[in-house]
């Protein structure tokens, strides 16, 4: 099973299905049951944890799971990057990047199961 | 139809009778391929016929327009007699009347005989001559005030007489009559009595030279009359004399330059002439100048120059936006050290372009307070994209009191000096900066790079596959600019053939062999001194002395450098060993990937496509 990249305004085409979100993490719920993610394209997705976080949630992040609805997303995995990362991240180069994934999904061949 | 019977003979002698009437027997073309066409007469007096008649070019029109067909009697209104070299006379019709049309004449009037150009007698003062004349004709049997006359005798006397006679020679040289002013249009090498009154248009640094036959200065400036343009250019001791006298945008009064056919490489003017000073060279300022045209502009728009097929010369006017400080380069073909000094300039189109000055430009420009630059005949270069530099043939005026640089200072002050300036880039890609040509290892092979006469440069993103371990770096000489190989007595001592001396120490350099790939193909690299040591992150020194002490830690920094990816600049040619031709890569720099520099370029890539 693969997880395709999205952004906040794709969400809503992969209903239930498990996808990989990358974004800004912002409004950390203060027991770490959720947050909010702003996507490439400035979309705010809800991001709901299983479990509550047990690592600090700030910056550039990358979310696996599945969605929930047209903007929110199950949790299963978190990858949080360093502040120089998200000093250095090109947010709308990664954007310009997943349109060409959609646009030319045919050239654009992901492999399977993503590891944690 | 009277005629001025023997007066040829008389000009032929130096006199100059007003108004003498001829026959024209016959004109003859002289096509020319490098300066415009001449027309040849053949001239009867009644007495004499003479063949070394010029027509002045500005009369050409007439024979043009047939108005002056053959047997047609004419007065001679202006008109000059010159010694060529070997003693030849040439007269050169100025300007003429028509008092007979030759359809009306029909033939041939008196029974003149052919005069021999090459013995002319010398005439015999006829009592019925023209009274008046006289007093002329005894200035005339002078030496010819022509410089070349007064050179070749090489007799010091006649000069000097010549120069104590200069102020009252100019009064009486009836050829340069102070009211009369010549246009610059009918200027030609076959006259040398004129004057002329033009405006400075252009006026050159002094420029100097020296090579195997001495050395000297010299500089040229553009003159401008109604009638059109002439360069003139001045060396050593006129230089000194006439260089700060010269202003641009004045006019002056000048004659006895020394004219000869134009040299269409050094000048863009439109004049198939040239002229030099000499010793005799009289320049005098001219303070009415209302009715002489003024240097005008072409102006270009920054925007347009793209338009433009370099290499040319355009009028461009800028406000200097950026002035960087002077530097010097190293003159290719003169090995001298030249200044140079980059200024940015922007005008209302929104682009920016770099304007080059050189030498004491340069070095003398003032870029405070931005000011504005009109450059008349810049010289247009597609040097990254579009640039433009002040040659020697361009003329440039800081802070013009133009309309358009008023104008400009309006715009530019009014919000202009805060807008965003786009500029020309080097063709093949963008992203890159300096770095453009992209190529994948596929594409150098199937556009055959390196082929040509010329070393081929591209820019590809690779990732080192394998590195050759043997032979990879060499001992060389210490000496900081020689990297020759040094030869190991074995006694400690490091021989360099080419310094012809033996050291103690040596220094290491790097000459690595790596192949290099992407999802293309692979290629073969050489790796010199700075991207050698970039790509293994050590310093040659260093890895020297691993490579003698620890050949496992040197094998290991070797293997390290496996399987990185970097930018590669690489300058590709076809070199020829032993009759047998291969492609050698040498990879110029080795820069780590900027990713976001590299996605934008892919996404560029990719963008063209069309997908």
């Amino acid at each position: 099973m693969t997880k395709p990249r999205v952004n906040g305004s794709l969400l809503p085409n992969y209903m239930g299905r498990q996808v990989c979100l990358l974004g800004m993490a912002k409004n950390v719920d203060s027991s770490g049951n959720f947050f909010t993610l702003t996507t490439s394209d400035n979309q705010d997705v809800r991001i709901q944890m299983q479990q509550p976080l047990d690592v600090h949630v700030a910056g550039l992040t990358e979310v696996h799971g599945q969605v929930a609805s047209r903007n929110s997303v199950t949790c299963e995995n978190v990858v949080v990057f360093s502040d120089e990362a998200t000093e250095k991240f090109d947010m709308a180069l990664y954007q310009k990047a997943l349109e060409l994934t959609q646009r030319c999904s045919n050239h654009y061949i992901q492999g399977g199961i993503m590891e944690d | 139809m009277e005629l001025s019977t023997g007066i040829i003979l008389e000009i032929l002698n130096g006199a100059t009778p007003e108004k003498p009437t001829f026959q024209v027997i016959n004109a003859k073309k002289i096509e020319s391929s490098n300066t415009v066409d001449r027309y040849r007469l053949l001239l009867s007096d009644g007495e004499y016929v003479y063949s070394h008649v010029m027509l002045a070019a500005q009369l050409n029109k007439m024979w043009e327009n047939n108005e002056v067909p053959n047997m047609s009697v004419i007065e001679a209104t202006r008109y000059l007699c010159n010694k060529l070299q070997g003693d030849k006379r040439v007269i050169i019709l100025l300007d003429l009347k028509v008092l007979a049309s030759g359809s009306d004449v029909k033939c041939k009037l008196g029974n003149p005989t052919q005069l021999n150009p090459n013995s002319i007698p010398t005439s015999t003062p006829k009592p019925a001559m023209d009274s008046g004349i006289n007093e002329q004709k005894a200035a005339v049997f002078k030496p010819q005030n022509n410089n070349n006359t007064a050179l070749s005798t090489g007799n010091t006397t006649v000069q000097q007489t010549h120069q104590v006679n200069s102020l009252e020679k100019k009064s009486l040289t009836p050829g340069t009559p102070n009211s009369r002013v010549h246009s610059i249009a009918s200027l030609t090498p076959y006259q040398n009595r004129w004057r002329i009154r033009a405006r400075v248009t252009m006026k050159s640094n002094i420029r100097t030279w020296s090579n195997s036959k001495g050395e000297g200065k010299l500089f040229n400036c553009n003159l401008l009359d109604d009638s059109g343009e002439i360069r003139m250019t001045g060396f050593k001791e006129q230089v000194d004399k006439f260089y700060d006298m010269l202003e641009l945008n004045k006019v002056y009064y000048i004659s006895r330059c020394t004219l000869k056919t134009a040299n269409k490489q050094y000048s863009n003017l439109n004049n198939d002439y040239e002229m030099t000073m000499n010793p005799e060279t009289v320049i005098e300022p001219c303070n009415d100048d209302s009715d002489l045209p003024v240097i005008s502009f072409d102006f270009v728009k920054l925007s347009e120059l793209e338009q433009c097929k370099p290499p040319t010369s355009v009028d461009v006017i800028g406000v200097v936006k950026v002035c960087n400080d002077v530097n010097s380069v190293v003159g290719r073909q003169s090995q001298k050290e030249i200044l140079k000094r980059d200024l940015q300039i922007v005008d209302q189109s929104g682009l920016a372009v770099s304007l080059t000055l050189w030498g004491d430009e340069a070095n003398k420009f003032d870029g405070q307070g931005f000011p504005i630059v009109a450059v008349k005949g810049a010289r247009l270069s597609d040097f990254n994209g579009r640039s433009l530099s002040v040659s020697g043939s361009s003329q440039l005026i800081v802070n013009p009191d133009t309309k358009e640089a008023h104008v400009l200072r309006g715009w530019f002050e009014s919000g202009g000096r805060d807008q965003n300036f786009s500029s020309y880039q080097s063709e093949g890609g963008s992203g890159g900066g300096q770095s453009s040509n992209w190529k994948t290892f596929l594409q150098v092979k199937s556009e055959n790079l390196g082929q040509g006469e010329k070393a081929d440069y591209y820019t590809a993103k690779g990732t080192v596959v394998f590195v050759k371990k043997d032979n990879c770096m060499y001992q060389a000489c210490p000496t900081a600019d020689c990297n020759k190989k040094v030869v190991d007595l074995g006694n400690g001592q490091y021989r360099c053939e080419k310094c012809c001396r033996e050291f103690p120490n040596h220094k290491w350099r790097m000459i690595l062999s790596c192949n290099v790939a992407d999802h293309t193909d692979n290629q073969w690299i050489t790796c010199f001194q700075d991207s050698a040591e970039g790509m293994l992150g050590m310093k040659a020194d260093e890895l020297g002395q691993l490579r003698e002490t620890d050949e496992m830690r040197f094998d290991q920094v070797l293997q390290d450098a496996l399987f990185k990816s970097y930018i590669f600049r690489m300058r590709a040619k076809v070199e020829t060993y032993n009759d047998e031709s291969r492609l050698k890569t040498v990879c110029v720099a080795a820069n780590n990937v900027d990713w976001k520099e590299y996605g934008n370029q892919l996404i560029s890539q990719i963008a063209q496509l069309g997908i």
